[in-house]
């Protein structure tokens, strides 16, 4: 189980602001409702028809209609509490504003945090890791973990190549797959996320094709993180 | 009132107490009487069945091999539940299958007697290699392809499980299907896994056995049971 870290910052940020606006607006008031009543207003004000469209592949929700306001407006209204509770409803519905904004920071947190351009973004340990032919035409070959480990921070990622690996467009002597080999069980750096990489392992060991969620990078290393032999 | 409340909390307490002893109760041997083998001729419409063995996988699945009639070759497939072995499936011919018990445990089983003239047979595991483009990020699935030979015994049936590196491969791929969303650039996702036999003779040519063409299924419950298609060499890719 990994967690995406980005996702529980905005979480958190966002929870801790309504909390101070919260207690900033029950402090201000003349006569004081019930902590527990307001607490529960407020979560009813998050209630919204909200007109949902995504920004950079992020669903976004944008709250339009205060439903949750009118629901606590028609409830409290014949009780004559409307008044000491309308702030709170309120205060749940911009709430609802607050929370699809601040997480749309989201995008930008996880890029400062996981560069989707340096290796170390997706594997941090190697411990366990291993190799697995994935098409028979080349040989069987283990993972040179040492390579691995030092190349990890210097993993220079490339334009992908993907139409002449689709078509196999190289001189002789090339394989009939580019990435014959498939990197199994290595550990993702803590709070990347979930689901783990699938990582393809170039035919020469001096590339690997990662992908994860809904993007893909090439990466290349100065020398074979495979070595000759039979697979444990 | 207070009896029939006492009566109703009574009878809860010993369905409950029915519902979990069946649910934890350990799987038993499968024995499959000669009245239920009566049944099963009946359910396929047959004369005759006998039950050949009873292969185990795992404790609460069964593969049990069958003769019916005395001159065909079939399968039934067992499962452990609620306390009892259920019937799942019959296949009255049974050229290769892959029953899919769960995404870890993957079969490939049989029960057809050995052509004279194949010299062996190779399961192929494959997808094709594909690419595509969407919102300007370019996406390559490499192909996969892998091979094992089938274990003949001497018996006509046996069973092979699928090996641990597929099952893995299969996983990551799982996660992994290539899909496009782009709607205004519809592009045909690529086949999914698909398992295939490829039979050869000595010379390691090419042989289509007209005895493992067919295969017909009655099902009594869920299973994942699919047939493996017999294919050449060339189209499975295979030097």
């Amino acid at each position: 189980m990994n967690i995406y870290l980005p996702t529980w910052i905005t979480f958190v940020l966002s929870t801790g602001i309504l909390l101070c606006l919260f207690l900033f607006t029950f402090k201000r008031q003349s006569t004081k409702p019930k902590w527990y009543w307001a607490l529960l207003i407020c979560y009813v004000g998050m209630f919204s028809f909200s007109f949902n469209f995504n920004v950079k592949e992020m669903p976004f929700q944008l709250p339009l209609l205060p439903l949750g306001v009118w629901i606590v407006y028609f409830l409290l209204r014949p009780r004559k509490r409307w008044n000491t509770y309308r702030p709170f409803a309120w205060l749940g519905f911009l709430n609802a504003f607050l929370f699809s904004f601040i997480g749309l920071l989201t995008i930008p947190l996880g890029h400062l945090l996981y560069p989707t351009n340096e290796l170390s973004s997706y594997i941090s340990t190697t411990d366990s890791a291993y190799v697995i032919l994935s098409s028979e035409d080349s040989n069987i070959q283990t993972l040179d973990k040492d390579s691995l480990n030092k190349q990890l921070s210097t993993a220079k990622v490339n334009h992908s190549l993907s139409i002449e690996w689709y078509y196999n467009n190289f001189s002789n002597g090339h394989p009939s797959e580019s990435f014959p080999y498939m990197l199994m069980e290595t550990t993702s750096p803590f709070g990347s996320g979930n689901p783990p990489p699938q990582i393809f392992i170039q035919y020469d060991g001096k590339g690997l094709l990662i992908t994860k969620n809904n993007h893909q990078h090439y990466f290349q290393f100065q020398t074979s993180i495979l070595k000759e032999g039979v697979s444990q | 009132m207070k009896k029939m409340m006492w009566g109703i909390s009574i009878i809860i307490l010993v369905a409950l107490f029915i519902t979990l002893y069946l649910f934890f109760k350990q799987p038993t041997k499968l024995f499959i009487s000669a009245k239920q083998q009566t049944q099963m001729a009946k359910d396929i419409e047959s004369s005759k069945i006998d039950v050949q063995t009873v292969v185990y996988l795992g404790k609460k699945h069964a593969f049990a091999p069958l003769l019916i009639n005395d001159n065909q070759y079939g399968g039934s497939y067992w499962q452990w539940k609620w306390g009892k072995w259920q019937l799942l499936c019959i296949n009255t011919s049974e050229p290769f299958n892959i029953w899919k018990v769960s995404d870890a445990k993957q079969y490939v089983i049989w029960n057809v007697p050995k052509e004279p003239t194949i010299a062996k047979s190779l399961l192929v595991l494959k997808t094709e290699r594909d690419y595509f483009m969407t919102d300007n990020k370019s996406f390559y699935y490499p192909e996969i392809k892998l091979t094992k030979e089938i274990a003949y015994t001497d018996a006509t049936y046996g069973v092979m499980s699928v090996p641990k590196e597929w099952k893995e491969i299969l996983k990551s791929r799982s996660t992994y299907t290539p899909s496009v969303t782009n709607f205004l650039l519809q592009q045909q996702a690529p086949q999914d896994f698909f398992y295939q036999i490829v039979h050869l003779n000595k010379y390691e040519q090419d042989i289509f056995p007209s005895s493992y063409d067919f295969n017909s299924s009655f099902i009594f419950d869920d299973i994942q049971l699919e047939s493996i298609l017999p294919t050449s060499k060339e189209e499975a890719g295979i030097k």
